[in-house]
């Protein structure tokens, strides 16, 4: 970072700004901050537009700044544009060819009631939940494995993932899905939901170095990551950059450092490990019923081992001199062995044989009488039968828990470094975002409400804190999440930066609805199906891609929304789709992630603890929705990695959309997207016949819900009897009658890599 | 942020992407011109940042001017990956030759230190400038007078993967985008057909994977490729199984007929075009990325000087060889990973013998092919690895890991050859005389290139990064 400005170059921006600064409507307020660190308020709607235009109070904010620019909103989208954008948006999957035409049939009667039915049957689809899940994963750098050099396997991480993907299918209120990740295990210890959404906390990577290790090096890890929890939750919550107060005060936003170590002070109480998912009472049960159980398996087996023993002392010599007889030594040493036993000879021999003359119990069967065996079997049968009752261990989530009630002793270190201790300091939030009441309030109220005696509270004092509409952070919280929001329905947030709201934000493009939106969010109960109910029904969301060069003129990069662009399907939501429209989407939810083939060629790294398999089958067990794949941080899945999915480092605000050959290479070349090409034309060709101009419409209903143009029609036509015809030629290759199939399997290979399939309109 | 790349500097005001937005939101006063200059000279308004280089929008790798005029057009990293010993190669110590035997309060990363050990290796000089190199690197040794030694440099971790991320992208975390992704940020690549990063990977994979070579935060775009020696070069570039070429060019012509139609009713969406653009190139890598592992077109001659006809240098050989052959067609960054460890807990003598002789013809090989062919005042060269070893032993004759003190070397363009910069101390145990950062060492390659550190940045999550974070500072004193 650059030094700061000189005051007197501040002095004379600042009367270059006056007059060409965007004008804001802002509330009046005392303290002269940051619009962001304010609290809520709820700005007059503005008197803009009819109700034609204007559907929803959100489209009056848009309209009046489009007006002011002498700017219309462009009309209405098609139907069955609407209806694939609405799918893919809430679902994140491609509509049939019947939802497309039942939404066409409902559209044509009344438009309005049409989209809002929709917008209510997707919101209760199970995979809205699965959908929105992954914009909420990139935040919080979710993945199934360590990183860093081990990169051991997380077994039990994908709780927290499907906590994420319950809690927005219930529309938990997002108030507490966020207190939940910070201080589930505090807040709520007897509900499972609670103590796995801690994951969040956790699910950043991790080194894990043996005790032998030099302890500066663990003492380095320990605050490296440390900083990582504080960086997610700073980045994922507040939109704020927390992580620069490590090593100085922030230097744009009022972070701090002494703010940072104090929020510190909540993480460094525990560490991240594998909670029972189960209430406390369930726990106690299952303890007790464990010990119960070990009682009582322990009295079965002792008189088993007393009986082994005791038949043991009266066969024992008698297997070891058969075992003497049997051994491949000679004569000599065998009769040492057998008769002078005490010798240093004999011993030595016995050292050298032991391991042959070593008499498992097994070994004395033979020699026993059948009274004796029977008698044995007895036994063995009571404890085989008690065995069998073991209790099963309870289900574990990898999560956070404190080490005990006390804190552990956290100070403010200089430059950042943990060599350079300065004082010891307790817990604390950012001074900037708490008003009328103190971090010792906050975390006095938590340990008088405590509902365990193992933990500092810290967390939920934090946690209390950070959606604490009056007193602490709440506002920010909900403005950081509608933007979110926002960001997901049109591509872009209303504050571009969805990672950063501090002073150095994006400018919002619209800062009052951004504000009212959020007031209407928190009054409402914090609940996102509204939300979205209420932004996809505005005529804004609703708009056509249509563009238009006088008002690109004026408004190039469309911050004004007088437009729909098009939207690129993300990483995850291209594969589902290829899956969908084959017809070979596994739709099973939730579980232990699934690992699917990845090219042996693309594992480039080497001593993991649990090595990614390279010897994996494309199955339909494999073909589940993206979002339960495996994330081995050091091995990304190379398609998902290549349509830029994150990589789980960092929490991910907005993920780039660039666009690079090696995705058009995979497109062409990748056996997973191939064998969905071959899946898609078996299905084509089973529902649609052998008729090309037949299999050509299917396949475009299923691809891209509509009906192919005249001139897609030739295309696809001609290209299909080419294929057709050449493959035919070239006989050596295939046996002939795989020609056809095999010519489907190019073209419908070609519509995955379609621009139409890819981009929404 | 794709296609608009939007990039920021670091400036208080950072909501004016570049000079240009800033003059045009400014207005045009009287005045303004002359203080938009007097904030670059003070640092406070970056240049136009690469993102804004014209042709960016359909190819991120479109080449962008340096701040300054370059001495070195590519790079080529020669990794050693493991870390090799300095003391053991060309920083020999005679007092710890003197001391052998002798035991030292010390903390290493594995416990249980032994005590100074001198090298199991001679060392004699060589050239005009006379630098020492043990006996096991002979053919390295006639290039001495092209280096420049920087023998002071340290870093933070103990730990080989911290270790790597740090010596690839400045900081010993992962998730940050390496030297090579920032190199091709800020300069994009000359080679149309081929990726601007390549890696040459370590044919049993690479500590830490592959966010050694990450774009971190900036634009997946410029992360490095990594191209296997053999075979098909990169992923997704066989066909599959029963598709011919023609097959593939039969689907390319439909998708380019049916994506044209469909451009034309999305006027003002630049992606679709780039993506359609994305394709053809893709075609053409395939045949482009095949023709790189053909070496039919070079000499005996050529394949034996890179030590491709003896077995122990042949991987390397062939890597070296296949770095010549990119940075010839316009790649900017290429990086070469040694094959295995030079990580000699024990056995140094074995396996620094073993890394000597299987990297020792593939560098002069290397080195004389770059001179011959014209590449070598365009081209930088750096060797070295993630930290370096200890002066004392560890098990049977071996060293453990340590970043108090290591060493690289630089050559080729803008390279001052014959000197060395920096010292440790007697022993070799830590930086003492001019030390250098890895930031330094990335400002210095950075400055090669034409790019002041300082001005190559990119904002992400509300801060403005560089590869050299808060630090840096060029070796001057290297530089031709």
């Amino acid at each position: 970072m650059q030094t700061p400005a000189p005051i007197w170059l501040i002095l004379r921006l600042g009367l270059l700004f006056i007059g060409t600064s965007l004008t804001r409507g802002t509330p009046e307020h005392d303290s002269g901050g940051h619009w962001s660190y304010l609290p809520v308020w709820s700005p007059s709607i503005p008197a803009t537009g009819d109700s034609d235009s204007a559907r929803t109070p959100v489209d009056r904010f848009i309209l009046e700044r489009l007006r002011a620019k002498n700017l219309t909103p462009t009309p209405q989208a098609s139907a069955r544009e609407l209806a694939r954008r609405m799918y893919f948006d809430l679902t994140g999957l491609p509509p049939t060819p019947v939802q497309v035409k039942g939404f066409e049939r409902d559209f044509s009667l009344d438009p309005q009631s049409a989209v809002a039915a929709l917008i209510d049957q997707l919101l209760a689809s199970p995979h809205y939940g699965e959908r929105w899940a992954r914009h909420w994963l990139d935040v919080a750098r979710y993945a199934d494995s360590d990183g860093q050099e081990g990169d051991a396997d997380r077994r039990t991480a994908h709780h927290y993932r499907d906590f994420v993907v319950r809690s927005l299918n219930t529309d938990l209120a997002f108030d507490r899905f966020v207190r939940w990740q910070l201080a589930g295990d505090e807040l709520e210890p007897d509900n499972p939901e609670a103590i796995a959404a801690t994951g969040f906390i956790a699910a950043g990577t991790h080194a894990e170095l043996p005790d032998r290790l030099m302890e500066e090096e663990r003492i380095r890890t320990r605050f490296n990551e440390l900083d990582d929890m504080i960086s997610t939750t700073g980045s994922a919550m507040l939109a704020l950059t927390l992580g620069c107060a490590r090593c100085h005060d922030h230097k744009y936003d009022p972070v701090p450092r002494r703010d940072y170590y104090r929020m510190l002070s909540a993480f460094n109480g525990g560490d991240r490990a594998e909670l029972p998912l189960a209430s406390r009472d369930a726990i106690r049960r299952h303890g007790e019923a464990r010990n119960l159980w070990e009682t009582e398996f322990q009295a079965a087996q002792n008189p088993l081992k007393d009986w082994i023993a005791k038949t043991r002392f009266i066969h024992e010599s008698e297997v070891r001199l058969a075992k003497i007889n049997g051994l491949d030594a000679t004569d000599t040493e065998k009769s040492i062995l057998r008769d002078t036993p005490g010798s240093s000879e004999a011993t030595d021999l016995a050292k050298r044989f032991a391991k042959k003359l070593r008499v498992a119990d097994e070994d004395l069967r033979p020699y026993l009488s059948e009274e004796e065996r029977k008698r044995w079997d007895t036994l063995w049968n009571v404890v085989r039968q008690i065995e069998e009752r073991r209790p099963v261990p309870l289900p574990t989530a990898f999560g956070f828990a404190d080490f005990g009630p006390e804190p552990r002793e956290t100070f403010l270190l200089a430059r950042g470094d943990f060599h350079a201790r300065s004082e010891p300091v307790e817990l604390g939030f950012l001074t900037a975002l708490t008003r009328g009441k103190t971090p010792e309030d906050y975390w006095a109220e938590a340990r008088a409400a405590s509902l365990r005696t193992d933990s500092t509270q810290q967390r939920r004092a934090l946690a209390e804190w950070m959606t604490d509409l009056e007193h602490g952070a709440g506002a920010l919280v909900a403005r950081v999440i509608v933007n979110r929001v926002w960001q997901h329905h049109f591509g872009h947030g209303l504050v571009r930066t969805a990672n950063d709201f501090g002073t150095r934000a994006d400018p919002a493009t619209h800062p009052d609805l951004l504000e009212w939106l959020t007031s209407e969010f928190v009054r409402t109960g914090w609940k996102l199906k509204p939300l979205h109910r209420l932004i996809m029904t505005s005529a804004v969301y609703l708009q056509g891609t249509t563009f238009d060069p006088f008002s690109a003129a004026v408004d190039p990069d469309n911050r004004l929304l007088w437009r729909r662009r098009p939207m690129r399907l993300e990483a995850e939501i291209l594969r589902d789709s290829m899956l969908a429209v084959s017809g070979m989407l596994n739709p099973r939810m939730f579980g232990p992630a699934v690992k699917a083939p990845i090219a042996p060629e693309a594992i480039q790294a080497r001593n993991m603890k649990d090595p990614y398999p390279k010897d994996l089958v494309d199955t339909p067990s494999t073909h589940r929705r993206s979002l339960y794949l495996f994330h081995k941080r050091v091995v990304q899945n190379p398609m998902l990695q290549a349509f830029d999915g994150p990589d789980a480092q960092a929490s991910c605000g907005r993920r780039d959309i660039t666009t690079v050959a090696p995705q058009a290479l995979a497109l062409l070349n990748d056996s997973f997207v191939r064998a969905r090409a071959v899946d898609f034309a078996t299905r084509v060709r089973g529902e649609a016949g052998a008729k090309p101009e037949n299999q050509i419409h299917l396949a475009w209903q299923l691809a891209l819900g509509r009906e192919p143009t005249l001139p897609e029609l030739d295309l696809g036509t001609s290209f299909l009897e080419t294929r057709i015809r050449q493959r035919t030629a070239r006989i050596q290759d295939h046996p002939a009658a795989d020609s056809h199939e095999l010519a489907l399997a190019d073209f419908c290979q070609a519509i995955f890599a379609l621009n139409e399939f890819i981009y929404v309109d | 942020m794709k296609h608009q790349i939007q990039s920021h500097h670091c400036g208080r005001y950072a909501r004016f992407n570049n000079r240009r937005e800033f003059l045009k939101k400014a207005g045009s006063g009287c005045g303004l011109l002359a203080l938009a200059d007097l904030l670059k000279h003070e640092g406070l308004l970056a240049a136009d940042s690469p993102a804004d280089t014209p042709g960016r929008a359909l190819n991120p790798m479109a080449v962008a001017p340096p701040h300054y005029p370059a001495k070195a057009r590519s790079v080529i990293w020669l990794f050693m990956e493991g870390a090799p010993s300095s003391v053991d190669l060309f920083d020999p110590k005679p007092e710890l030759t003197r001391r052998d035997g002798q035991r030292i309060s010390i903390d290493v990363f594995n416990g249980n230190p032994g005590p100074l050990m001198k090298s199991p290796f001679t060392f004699d000089q060589h050239g005009q400038s006379g630098a020492w190199v043990c006996e096991k690197y002979p053919n390295v040794a006639r290039h001495v007078d092209d280096f420049a030694f920087i023998k002071s440099l340290y870093s933070e971790s103990n730990d080989h993967v911290p270790a790597l991320y740090q010596i690839n992208t400045g900081i010993a975390r992962p998730g940050f985008p390496s030297a090579g992704a920032w190199v091709t940020y800020g300069l994009g690549s000359e080679s149309r057909n081929l990726p601007g990063y390549v890696v040459l990977g370590n044919s049993s994979g690479v500590k830490g994977g592959p966010l050694n070579w990450s774009a971190g935060f900036l634009p997946t775009s410029y992360q490095g490729t990594l191209f296997r020696s053999s075979g098909a070069p990169i992923l997704n570039l066989t066909r599959p199984e029963h598709v011919t070429l023609q097959d593939q060019r039969a689907q390319l012509d439909f998708l380019h007929q049916a994506n044209t139609a469909h451009l034309q009713l999305h006027a003002g969406e630049p992606d679709l075009l780039a993506r359609i653009q994305s394709f053809e190139l893709a075609y053409r890598m395939q045949s482009e990325a095949s023709d790189l592992t053909d070496f039919s077109t070079e000499s005996q001659q050529t394949l034996e000087m890179y030590g491709l006809n003896q077995k122990v240098s042949r991987n390397i050989g062939t890597k070296c060889l296949m770095a010549r052959r990119l940075i010839e067609r316009g790649v900017r960054f290429v990086q070469v990973y040694s094959d295995g460890e030079w990580d000699a807990h024990s056995d140094l003598k074995g396996n620094h013998s073993h890394h000597c002789a299987s990297t020792d013809m593939p560098i002069h090989g290397l080195l004389t092919d770059l001179k011959r062919r014209g590449l070598w005042d365009s081209t930088l060269v750096v060797w070295g690895g993630e930290f370096g070893r200890m002066p004392v032993s560890q098990g049977s004759g071996g060293r453990d890991h340590n970043p108090n003190g290591f060493m690289a070397w630089m050559a080729g363009a803008g390279i001052r050859g014959g000197t060395s910069f920096g010292e440790t101390d007697e022993i070799g145990y830590k930086a003492e005389t001019d030390r250098v950062s890895v930031h330094d060492l990335h400002a210095t390659m950075l400055h090669l290139l034409g790019v002041d550190h300082k001005r190559l940045t990119y904002l992400h999550n509300g801060r403005s990064h560089r590869l050299t974070d808060v630090a840096g500072d060029v070796i001057r004193k290297i530089l031709a």
